[in-house]
């Protein structure tokens, strides 16, 4: 399908992030999910904000949503201050969902609000189903921050998560996982390492399982999964499979990066908006082994066989980003 | 290093590796590592040296070191 990438007005996004109390943290990539999820919803003819609604249509457009905290957050309010103010514009073409919204109706004739609300649970999914057909970015979205308190750019966070990265029990994890698990094809399998290294208190799903069973069986989502399944079939052409590292309140969560954009995220038992990295699993090098191999170089009485012995325990220091 | 290298010219030899290391490896290129980067007189030796050779590369475990730390800070 093609789709009008014309960027909305800045407007309606400084309406959005003007609804925030508590300004967050708008990274670049952020803003740009913004713009493109407000720019799907306009398309659509989706003036009916709200948390749902957003929390998709971003979702749509991101490999890890921002999670809208409505404690934090009046979506709705902001929502209906977007929606009086766009009001004016563009409204002259009668809605595209216009005899769905009759039929839903006169099916609902003795509950109108049921009709209401289905037809925005059919607006959302039409939506999403355009959304989602547009490629993925490898977005960094950022809200609520836990474990990058205090951070209030890409660069910033992005260099938190490295140096996380780059400590020792992350790099011992990966590297006993990808010792012994060479696959024939050559590759290794990363999602053996995120099987590994997943634990209980993350929670990465598809947005949509969380959306209504009305919506779910939504003749759209026939488009959805044929999106999905795109997405997974494009994995197999890129040169290396990926990790997803997402910051928690405990360390970095690991899962395999399918390149499906359309995940939520939460930390322990509170959602969170994270920032999410990727990572190939090969080239990561830690500290303590840099330091112990220029600790070997320097002795005195090092020999070469002491140093070929160190290069084969750890062929990351030869081969860097090349294996994998 | 040119036997080294000619050793994968061989499929059979190839295949094993492969099953044993996971990747394929053919006319690879050949990386000498040695010494210490204060062991040249400068760097026009080292590239006099490198272009004595087709296909080889010197690395000095000074080199290793500088790219392991870039490397430890890349995600």
């Amino acid at each position: 399908m093609m789709f009008n990438m014309n960027p909305i007005p800045a407007r309606y996004l400084t309406h959005v992030l003007n609804a925030f109390p508590n300004p967050p943290i708008i990274t670049e990539k952020l803003r740009q999910s913004l713009i493109l999820g407000l720019e799907v919803a306009r398309q659509e003819d989706i003036y009916a904000f709200d948390d749902s609604l957003m929390l998709g249509l971003i979702a749509a457009r991101s490999v890890v949503i921002p999670v809208l905290d409505s404690a934090d957050v009046d979506i709705t309010a902001y929502a209906r201050r977007l929606r009086d103010h766009i009001s004016g514009h563009d409204r002259n073409t009668e809605s595209p969902f216009r005899d769905e919204y009759n039929a839903l109706k006169r099916k609902n004739k003795n509950d109108p609000g049921a009709a209401t609300q289905a037809y925005r649970n059919l607006q959302i999914a039409q939506a999403l189903a355009r959304a989602r057909e547009l490629p993925a970015i490898d977005t960094a979205c950022f809200l609520k921050a836990i474990f990058s308190n205090g951070f209030n750019s890409d660069r910033q966070i992005d260099d938190a998560t490295s140096q996380y990265l780059a400590t020792t029990p992350v790099i011992d994890e990966i590297e006993n996982v990808l010792h012994g698990r060479v696959r024939c094809s050559g590759r290794t399998k990363l999602s053996t390492i995120a099987d590994h290294l997943n634990d209980e208190f993350i929670f990465l799903g598809n947005v949509f399982e969380q959306l209504s069973p009305f919506v779910r069986n939504l003749s759209s989502f026939e488009r959805i999964e044929n999106a999905i399944r795109f997405a997974k079939n494009v994995e197999p052409f890129i040169e290396s499979s990926r990790l997803l590292l997402l910051p928690g309140s405990r360390g970095l969560h690991f899962r395999e990066f399918d390149y499906a954009n359309t995940y939520a995220c939460r930390d322990e038992h509170e959602l969170a908006g994270c920032k999410i990295n990727t990572c190939s699993g090969a080239g990561l090098i830690s500290w303590r082994d840099v330091e112990a191999f220029e600790f070997l170089i320097n002795r005195d009485n090092v020999s070469e066989w002491d140093i070929q012995q160190f290069l084969e325990r750890r062929p990351g220091f030869l081969l860097g980003n090349q294996r994998n | 290093m040119r036997v080294y290298r000619n050793y994968f010219d061989d499929a059979g030899r190839r295949r094993l590796f492969h099953q044993k290391y996971g990747f394929e490896a053919f006319r690879p290129a050949i990386t000498v590592v040695i010494g210490r980067s204060s062991d040249y007189l400068d760097e026009i030796e080292r590239i006099e040296i490198e272009d004595e050779y087709r296909n080889l590369k010197l690395l000095t475990y000074d080199d290793i070191l500088l790219r392991a730390k870039q490397l430890a800070v890349m995600v």
